[in-house]
């Protein structure tokens, strides 16, 4: 090439123009950036945090005394409207309404209403809960999937944030967003398996006959003495934990959250993989149209919030979806379901729901009952009680490790000082932006045993059984004696055998966990945090790489869904058979403790129950906790976004007690290396303080 | 300063030193002739559209011709009884020269020197009035009678008719003169005659071919943000957000460009060209993080990736000849160059499409007719993958150039140009596994858009005063807001704004430039009105271009979603997934850009420019949305560059260049980034900094 050449077109007339230097711009050169041209930190990087200087630092009030509850004119109102929009959709739905602690307050289902459902996520999986040997098609009431949305609805959502079942159904998945191929797993993974009617910390509603033990399979001895009317201190269980599937919002009454709505018009209870459609779901506009008047602020629904720079999906529905004009009139009978709803008082259709903050109703001020018993944070937290007048999980001692278990003092003084990290964290998935994270923390000791839980005032209330948990999840698998414990199990998986099949065992997740992490593996003392857990409980290792098998405590893709997850669940699913399904109460060692055909599974320990007495949690937020080299518990968090779980846990700590601290750095899980990359001990978030600029914190 | 002798020797120690690849044809290339040869007649007067000086001038040529021709018969005549002048004429020819071959070459130069005298006769025969200045022949007069006369010379081509209209006056053609002259080829060299290189016919009497060939090699280290993975680290101790800053390119990039044309090689526009541009690309990128070489963390850190991009494959047919300063229309179909302005702010690209372009009055009207629709584009090489079906994508492109408006030495252009993209319905992900379209932010969920762009730029200089200037107007709508928490939502009108001017004026050997941009952002992001500005694929040569940090670098927006700031070489800060692979996204948050710079061309093979740049965001409310983060500051910060180009052989062929440059955070990209502390690739350093070594070699 030279000036003047023969061909003035192409290259030569750009290079002529306005110099050399066009040549490299011509040839888009600067497109070999990482990951792609300009997308180079999608998946690569993961915050919700900003360093800024910090405004509306106030917080949200304690809703004590000031929150007005549902009334029972409420509950009929918004059941009404449902019905009304049901009728004209030619839709007969079952419609459930709960508070903001989850008590039942009615539950209806319309003429023609399909009266029992199938868990079918459409792939012929054969495992977990769609393990049709296990659970058989057709047999669980339609009625226990209405009050799981409802309470989704509810416990997701708080004054901050009002979030739906089709945000959890975004936010579970095996890729975020679902549907998106290769990226990592919902931020919220595993909560499907929270909640649940087995766990030690979710109350059973008050004046459903408990028909005492022998309850093994939904269909079996139903409670038969139902007491109605009543309602009880909670958080209340969920017969099916969290549910993916739409229909299930919260209510809301002059802006604060007083309960959630569920509608289930079908015989399938799945879930949505398509989340890039818009799916007008009979459910969820029948649900959208029971809210009325019961409408979240438009500035904290889950569309106006981004996470990562994604929003939350609140309903793919909007009113403009309506059959009809939403109107309350007519009237409704309801029904009562055992182990959950014992219906209302004679000559009633509908319970009032406790409001919210009261001592009633299981969670309330710190200093409302009896001494304070956190007057080191920022603000008054919240604790939680048993609506009789008496406060629990009070920062109690541990009783293990013996002679060297986590004090009360200490249980106090590390409570304290994780709950002032939340307050000055910025929130991640709340509304305004800049305000603080709300959270709830639990602390226990070696076995399990709660030392202490307490949470921030306007915390969702999900958090509660998630961050025990957690807590209970992180310190068992950093135990010496994990790997035995689930060698030792006896009751068959319904995951790891063939499809639909109870023949599976729970030595593979320990077998092939030896073979992916490290022979040695959860009995050679590494300190596994919750991120690490989950890092290894996906359905593909690494997480969401699409044609890779799956992490040792999961199980492969072809058997996986958000009802079939792997480890976590078969150690829950006579539970939610059981308990769940059937409707008896938890069993007083907790979840856990007797799997499929009554064969055990972890023995109790030095409380009584097993160690992981409200199930296994897979997803960031908890972390053991070492006196020196030796471990002694294990803290858990839950409420905002999975970085700042993580993060407020691993401060929390930090700054704790100094007798408490973060697992020594050479034996932490991320020393571990499965297929070449590091597994990750603590995820923080980029700029995560109201009140500093610190950019990387932990 | 030095003296230029010393400093012309130091230009010629680093050429032999730096690019001792092209010494081979140095070395090859036949030294400048000592000695004219025989003079030979160049190229004949064309009779179309002759005025009387350029009449007069012919005359004065063909006096010389046949004078110099005739000498050279009395040379070869005498050379055949003087061995003294034989000896001399075999010197400088390189050849034996038997009486045989002298007799022919005087014969030749008899037959020349005799057709040139006869053409100058026939000249002044028809045309004496012209020669003479005093007067013209008037209209309506008979034409001319035929110049031409028998030729002596039985081999030779028949007198030209000078007065012909639209034809051309034959003559032996010139570039067998030069084989007959035994002129030696070197194909190494393309400084001088190459059929390679155009300068004679490949085949036949008018095809000719022409090669080109670039290595263009990067060598690229930038401390840019990088993001630690969510879930797994490249390394232990790894807990935040923010990972090891920085990354390293090497690319490496050939380029073979081979056109075939027919027509003239110069002047006038070829009449049929076929032209095809592979370019074969190796490239290797180095970051301290997994998870964004590829969106498997298991790959690693490092990437190595070859491709070959086809950048043209056009064909130009050339329709017509509108006047005699060959004023054209031709049609282009292929995937061919295209720039919309000329600083390439809205779509410059090479992409497949079809064109009419062509120019009237003499240049001074040009225009352009085109539709492209768009290639997909390999993701690490930026080049085109013609593999991969072509994107739905549209670009209809209407332009007018003028020159010489308002003023003498300023060119005007408007232009309408629209884009429509369907690309909404369906996911695409890039070569390393993510997800391009649509863009990971918002809702996530598809759109199409179609945006009218109304533009003027203007490039030129009024006296001293150099400008480039360029003004667009979008128009139009998406079909779904991202941002909008309606997931039913309609999309939004789209209404931006985009400015840019350049002045700069000359001091000597120093040029000053001031820069100032503005495009407009969408204040109301959740809104159905949004004001935001972006391009379909822009390429700006503007304020310091891929010198600048910002220009050239791409800031990954970590913890606002699958979208960076800005893309590589473009200056919008338009929060795109990919400016190759991506779609135009409107709702961003705008820039704001003013910079003072300084070109100095210390040697004539050495410059040395400079660049300062203040940028801020229009809005940042599309920040706070994405990053779920309240005020987010407007600063972007400072932009300092600077660049050494050097040119050993003062031509294009061998250029050296080193650049350097740093972003000093602003409070907007301290809130983003951390920008203050954390692992760090390069040092201790706060703030964002880029190296750009580049080496092009072109033949």
């Amino acid at each position: 090439m030279r000036a003047g050449a023969a061909s003035a077109t192409g290259l030569a007339k750009i290079l002529a123009r306005p110099g050399f230097r066009a040549t490299i711009a011509l040839l888009a050169l600067a497109c070999a950036a990482p990951g792609s041209c300009g997308g180079g930190g999608s998946g690569g990087a993961s915050s919700q945090g900003v360093n800024n200087p910090p405004t509306a630092t106030a917080p949200n009030a304690p809703v004590a005394g000031t929150t007005p509850n549902l009334t029972e004119a409420d509950v009929n109102t918004a059941v009404l409207q449902a019905i009304n929009e049901a009728t004209a959709r030619g839709t007969p739905a079952t419609i459930a309404v709960v508070d903001r602690v989850g008590n039942v307050l009615t539950v209806t289902q319309m003429p023609g209403a399909p009266t029992t459902f199938t868990i079918d996520t459409g792939r012929n999986i054969g495992a977990g809960l769609e393990n049709r040997a296990a659970v058989p098609p057709g047999i669980i009431p339609t009625t226990l999937a209405a009050i799981a949305k409802a309470l989704t609805g509810a416990y997701l959502s708080s004054n901050g944030n009002a979030f739906t079942t089709r945000t959890a159904n975004q936010i579970l998945q095996e890729h975020f967003n679902p549907g998106i191929a290769n990226t990592p797993g919902g931020p919220l993974f595993g909560t499907q398996f929270s909640q649940l009617a087995c766990s030690d910390f979710n109350t059973i509603a008050a004046g459903v006959a408990t028909g005492g033990t022998g309850v093994n399979q939904a269909g079996g001895t139903l409670l038969t003495t139902p007491v109605p009317g009543g309602t009880n201190a909670g958080p209340h269980r969920s017969p099916l934990g969290f549910t993916p599937s739409s229909g299930g919002l919260p209510l809301y009454k002059n802006g604060v959250l007083a309960g959630g709505i569920g509608v289930m018009t079908t015989a399938i209870y799945s879930f949505d993989p398509n989340i890039f459609d818009v799916n007008i779901d009979n459910d969820e506009v029948i649900a959208l149209a029971g809210q009325n008047g019961f409408t979240p602020p438009p500035d904290i629904q889950a569309s106006n919030i981004a996470i990562n720079g994604i929003t939350f999906r609140y309903t793919d529905a909007t009113p403009s979806n309506f059959a009809t004009t939403p109107a309350a009139k007519g009237s409704f009978t309801q029904v009562a379901v055992p182990g959950y709803f014992a219906g209302p008082a004679a000559g009633h259709t509908a319970i009032a729901g406790l409001t919210f903050g009261d001592p009633a109703s299981g969670i309330t001020p710190d200093g409302t009952i009896g001494p304070v018993l956190y007057p080191g944070t920022t603000f008054t937290s919240d604790v939680f009680t048993d609506g009789a007048g008496n406060v629990l999980y009070a920062p109690t001692n541990g009783l293990v490790p013996a002679g060297n278990a986590i004090t009360a003092a200490e249980a106090q003084a590390l409570m304290t000082s994780t709950l002032n990290v939340a307050y000055i964290t910025r929130a991640g998935i709340r509304s305004p932006t800049n305000t603080f994270a709300q959270v709830t923390v639990t602390i226990v000791d070696l076995d399990g045993n709660v030392l202490a839980q307490a949470r921030t005032p306007d915390a969702p209330v999900f958090g509660a059984d998630v961050s025990r948990q957690k807590a209970r999840s992180a310190v068992f698998f950093s135990r010496t004696d994990a790997a035995a414990k689930i060698l030792g199990i006896t009751a068959p998986s319904i995951s790891t055998g063939p499809p639909n099949t109870i023949t599976g065992s729970f030595a593979d997740y320990i077998n092939r966990s030896r073979t992916l992490i490290e022979p040695t593996v959860f009995s050679d003392g590494i300190a596994w945090s919750e991120v690490g857990v989950g890092d290894v409980a996906r359905p593909f290792y690494p997480d969401g790489i699409d044609a890779n098998g799956p992490g040792s405590l999961s199980v492969p893709f072809s058997r996986w869904s958000l009802f079939s997850t792997g480890l976590q669940l078969d150690l829950v699913a006579q539970d939610i058979v059981a308990e769940g399904v059937g409707g008896a109460p938890a069993p007083p060692q907790g979840c856990a403790f007797i799997g499929i055909g009554g064969l055990p599974e972890l023995p109790p320990v030095s409380g009584g129950k097993t160690q992981l007495a409200n199930g296994l949690q897979i997803f960031s937020g908890g972390f053991p906790v070492y006196r020196g080299s030796t471990l002694v518990g294990g803290i858990g968090i839950s409420g905002d976004g999975i970085q700042q779980d993580s993060m407020i846990s691993f401060l929390g700590l930090q700054n704790g007690p100094s007798t408490l601290a973060n697992a020594p750095a050479a034996i932490r899980d991320d020393q571990l290396a499965p297929l070449g990359i590091h597994l990750r001990y603590v995820n923080c978030p980029a700029a995560p303080f109201l009140n500093s600029n610190v950019q990387n914190p932990c | 300063m030095r003296p230029v002798a010393s400093r012309r020797a130091l230009a010629a120690v680093l050429a032999l030193t730096l690019v001792p690849m092209l010494l081979p044809a140095l070395a090859a290339a036949p030294p400048p002739e000592p000695v004219p040869p025989p003079a030979m007649p160049g190229p004949p007067p064309l009779a179309v559209g002759i005025r009387p000086d350029d009449i007069r001038g012919q005359a004065r040529m063909a006096d010389e011709l046949s004078r110099g021709t005739s000498a050279d018969a009395a040379t070869f005549e005498r050379a055949l009884t003087t061995p003294a002048v034989r000896a001399e004429l075999e010197r400088v020819l390189k050849r034996p020269l038997p009486d045989d071959a002298l007799r022919a070459m005087a014969a030749q130069a008899r037959a020349e020197s005799d057709y040139w005298l006869r053409y100058r006769q026939g000249m002044e025969r028809v045309m004496g009035a012209e020669l003479t200045g005093r007067g013209r022949r008037g209209p309506g007069m008979p034409a001319p009678p035929s110049a031409a006369e028998p030729i002596v010379n039985p081999g030779a081509l028949p007198a030209p008719q000078p007065m012909e209209k639209g034809g051309n006056v034959p003559v032996p053609d010139r570039w067998r003169i030069l084989d007959a002259l035994g002129r030696p080829e070197n194909w190494l060299d393309p400084y001088n005659t190459s059929t390679l290189k155009g300068d004679k016919p490949i085949f036949g009497d008018d095809w000719f071919f022409n090669l080109e060939a670039i290595s263009d090699s990067i060598y690229e280290p930038a401390r840019i943000p990088v993001g630690v993975a969510p879930t797994y680290t490249a390394r232990p101790n790894e807990h935040n957000t923010f990972g090891r800053f920085g990354r390293i390119l090497f690319n490496q990039n050939v380029i073979l460009s081979l056109d075939l044309f027919q027509g003239d090689t110069a002047y006038k526009p070829p009449e049929l060209e076929f032209k095809i541009t592979p370019v074969f690309n190796f490239n290797h990128t180095e970051v301290g993080e997994v998870g964004l070489i590829n969106i498997n963390p298991a790959n690693g850190t490092v990437r190595d990736n070859v491709f070959v991009g086809l950048q043209e494959a056009f064909v130009d047919y050339h329709i017509r000849n509108v006047s005699e300063y060959f004023d054209f229309d031709s049609f282009r179909v292929g995937i061919q160059p295209f720039n919309s302005d000329f600083r390439g702010f809205l779509f410059q690209d090479q992409q497949l499409g079809v064109r009419l372009f062509g120019d009237r009055d003499a240049n001074r009207w040009q225009y352009n007719l085109a539709y492209f629709r768009r290639l997909e584009k390999d993701t690490n090489s930026g080049l085109n993958n013609v593999v991969k079906s072509p994107r739905k994508d549209d670009v209809f492109i209407v332009n007018l150039f003028r020159q010489d408006l308002p003023v003498q030495g300023f060119t005007s252009q408007v232009t309408y140009i629209r884009n429509n993209n369907y690309e909404g319905g369906s996911l695409y992900y890039d070569e390393n596994g993510f997800l391009v379209r649509p863009a990971q932010i918002g809702d996530n969920r598809g759109y199409n858009y179609g945006i009218n762009y109304l533009g003027y730029n203007g490039d030129g200089h009024f006296g001293r005063f150099n400008l480039t200037t360029s003004a667009y107007w979008a128009i139009g709508d998406i079909s779904h807001n991202q941002f909008s928490p309606d997931p039913q939502n309609h999309g939004a009108n789209i209404n931006g704004f985009f400015a840019a001017a350049e002045p700069s004026m000359d001091f000597d050997w120093i040029r000053v430039r001031l820069s100032g941009l503005y495009q407009s952002g969408a204040k109301h992001p959740q809104s159905g009105h949004i004001g935001g500005f972006d391009a379909i694929n822009e390429n700006p040569q503007f304020a310091g271009a891929d010198t600048s940090f910002w220009i050239r670098q791409t800031i990954p927006l970590i913890g606002g979603g699958g979208v960076a700031l800005n893309t590589p070489n473009g200056v919008l800060a338009d929060l795109r997934s990919s400016k190759t692979e991506g779609q135009s996204n409107f709702i961003n948050p705008g820039l704001f850009l003013v910079g003072i710079g300084t070109d100095f061309d210390i040697l004539p093979e050495l410059r040395l420019s400079t660049n300062f740049n203040y940028l801020r965001f229009a809005t940042t409310a599309p920040l706070d949305f994405l990053r779920h983060q309240a005020n987010i500051p407007d600063s972007l910060g400072y932009d300092l560059s600077a660049a050494l180009t050097y040119r050993p052989l003062f031509s294009q062929n061998v250029i050296l260049r080193l650049s350097g440059s740093v972003l000093l955070p602003g409070d907007g990209t301290a809130a983003l980034f951390n920008t203050a502390g954390g692992a760090k690739l390069f040092g201790s350093s706060n703030f964002l900094f880029a190296v750009l070594a580049n080496v092009l070699v072109a033949y």
